[in-house]
């Protein structure tokens, strides 16, 4: 068996007195595309810097057998990394970006660079910093695709990106980078826009993994049911995970269901991550809501 | 070599305004400042005869040489009081640590980047400067009928004699400032921009403390005293200063030898030192700490 690119085990980081991961544990083996998923300040990108050699923790991380802290510079000439926010040095055009990278990175290629960018409006004697918000993401991404990495790691990548640049942007991803050989890790809170390319997700909630399984099991092991009336009473009974009312329907997600059961009371589908993710995420806020009448109805 | 050379290229691209544009700018204004007063001045130097035109060439390409290199170190102050934290401007650290390549190294190529790249650069400017000098010397004696300016082939043996001693001096006045470059470049890697006024507000209050210790005691300020040995310009250049001031000195390289002689070589050692030590804890902050 392939070792595992990324191994996490009791991963823990603090920022002074406040612990953000706690104890964080997951493999992530080759040729994989996990998505990490979870609210705002749930330790996603904090994961990710571990992962990353960015910042220090505390357990044990190896990626592609190395400690990532230690040797980052070593790791990076295999792993291509993306951020949420854009990055490149804007006081560069985009020919002096690719010299650069071509003299500082032995994995890039300088061609796959410029044919990733056939298709697209960035010039390039153009400076970064007069490039558009979408020109400098598809920049960002050519560079980190024509990079020979074995681990690409995309935080928010189509973050404030608009549905045209995101859709090409994961098409791409899929069509001209993605092979057996490589494994992808990205975090978004789109979650349906990449629902379709992934293999594994794990979702994080306060710095524990909710959800840390592949998408054929999650659809296996979690069921949605549409019911009304005095199959709803019924269905509650079953105990389900997560209830809410939709247009006058009652739409409940159940774990390890019995299908068969459910069926009989309503109409059963695999949940969408989405839906998943509003069900398993569910957290007290700072500022609670007041209860809402279509929602938790089964408490 | 090419990740190294690749790095040096991209300080030259992130600062080519203060080192190339900017001094291409003194020189239009300084050939803008001496075609005006040929064509305009009318203040005919007077005296017992022309000058020696060798000595007075001699003496303004050291002038020239020593002018560039002061501005260099200038500029090379307000280049470290930010170059250790610039990759943290519009989170372009993260694309930094997406590389692979060692915070020491990048640091370490920004500190090396004052002699490989920047000095030369400058040096050049000085060069052309003393083209434009000599010029100037032949449209004086044009104007005014004082032919003092040496032949071609002495002027060229004589800027070329400036030039090799010219780059010994920029690299001696560089290396002997490196602790004070890299004392602003240290705090800029903590501080940013607060990294100027820093560089000079603690070394101030230490001095304020020695002497506020010293009040009533027979002693001499032991830190003041060595701040400003550093600052100085180090060596004992007055019998030079005094030969360029007369006239009387009849070789560059003689005028080289008389500074070398004079240098705090152990001074200048530790300073290095120091100055490697500070790149060295910039670095582990940089990997340890900053992240964007």
């Amino acid at each position: 068996m392939n070792a595992p690119i990324i191994q996490a085990r009791g991963l823990r980081k603090r920022f002074g007195k406040t612990e953000i991961l706690h104890g964080l544990d997951f493999t992530v083996p080759a040729g994989r595309i996990y998505g990490l998923i979870g609210h705002n300040g749930a330790g996603k990108t904090t994961t990710l810097n571990a992962v990353l050699g960015l910042t220090q923790c505390e357990g044990e991380v190896s990626v592609l057998g190395m400690d990532p802290f230690a040797n980052r510079a070593r790791l990076m000439q295999q792993v291509a990394f993306m951020s949420d926010v854009a990055s490149l040095p804007r006081y560069l055009r985009v020919s002096e970006l690719f010299d650069l990278i071509e003299g500082i990175h032995p994995a890039f290629s300088r061609e796959k660079a410029n044919a990733f960018l056939q298709g697209t409006d960035v010039r390039p004697r153009a400076k970064i910093r007069t490039l558009s918000k979408g020109m400098v993401a598809q920049l960002h991404l050519a560079v980190v695709m024509a990079i020979d990495a074995r681990l690409l790691v995309l935080d928010e990548p189509t973050l404030g990106l608009d549905i045209t640049y995101r859709k090409r942007f994961y098409r791409r991803l899929l069509e001209d980078y993605m092979t057996e050989d490589r494994t992808l890790v990205i975090t978004t809170h789109q979650v349906d826009e990449i629902e379709f390319m992934l293999t594994d997700v794990i979702f994080i909630k306060e710095g524990r993994i909710a959800l840390d399984a592949p998408t054929e099991e999650v659809a296996e092991r979690y069921a949605q049911l549409v019911t009304s009336g005095d199959n709803a009473s019924k269905a509650a009974a079953l105990k389900p995970i997560y209830t809410e009312t939709r247009f006058g329907q009652t739409v409940m997600l159940f774990d390890g269901a019995d299908r068969e059961a459910l069926e009989a009371l309503g109409e059963v589908t695999s949940p969408s991550l989405s839906d998943l993710f509003v069900a398993l995420m569910d957290r007290t806020t700072y500022n609670a809501e007041p209860a809402s009448s279509n929602e938790r109805a089964a408490q | 070599m090419k990740s190294e050379i690749a790095l040096l290229k991209r300080e030259f691209l992130e600062h080519r305004a203060m080192f190339l544009y900017a001094p291409a700018i003194l020189i239009g204004l300084l050939i803008v400042i001496m075609v005006g007063g040929l064509l305009f001045g009318d203040a005919n130097p007077e005296g017992d005869g022309p000058p020696n035109g060798e000595t007075v060439m001699r003496v303004g390409l050291m002038i020239n040489i020593a002018v560039w290199t002061g501005l260099g170190v200038v500029a090379l102050f307000f280049y470290y009081a930010d170059a250790f934290s610039a990759d943290r401007r519009h989170n372009n650290m993260l694309f930094w640590k997406s590389m692979p390549q060692s915070d020491l190294k990048i640091l370490g190529l920004k500190a090396a980047s004052s002699l490989a790249v920047f000095m030369p650069i400058l040096f050049v400017w000085a060069a052309i400067t003393g083209i434009v000098i000599y010029l100037g010397f032949i449209g004086v004696g044009f104007k005014f009928d004082h032919h003092f300016a040496p032949n071609p082939l002495s002027a060229l043996l004589i800027w070329i004699e400036a030039g090799l001693s010219g780059i010994i001096f920029m690299v001696l006045s560089v290396l002997w400032y490196a602790p004070v470059l890299a004392w602003v470049a240290g705090l800029s890697t903590v501080f940013g921009r607060w990294s100027i006024p820093l560089a000079f507000i603690i070394p101030g209050f230490v001095v304020l403390m020695e002497r506020l210790y010293l009040i009533n005691r027979d002693a001499e300020p032991v830190i003041a005293n060595f701040l400003a040995h550093r600052l100085d310009g180090e060596t004992g250049t007055e019998s030079l200063e005094a030969d360029i001031v007369s006239g009387s000195l009849d070789s560059i390289w003689n005028g080289l030898a008389i500074y070398v002689q004079g240098y705090d070589w152990i001074g200048m050692v530790g300073g290095v030192a120091f100055a490697v030590a500070v790149v060295y804890l910039a670095s582990e902050y940089r990997r340890r700490l900053v992240i964007i």
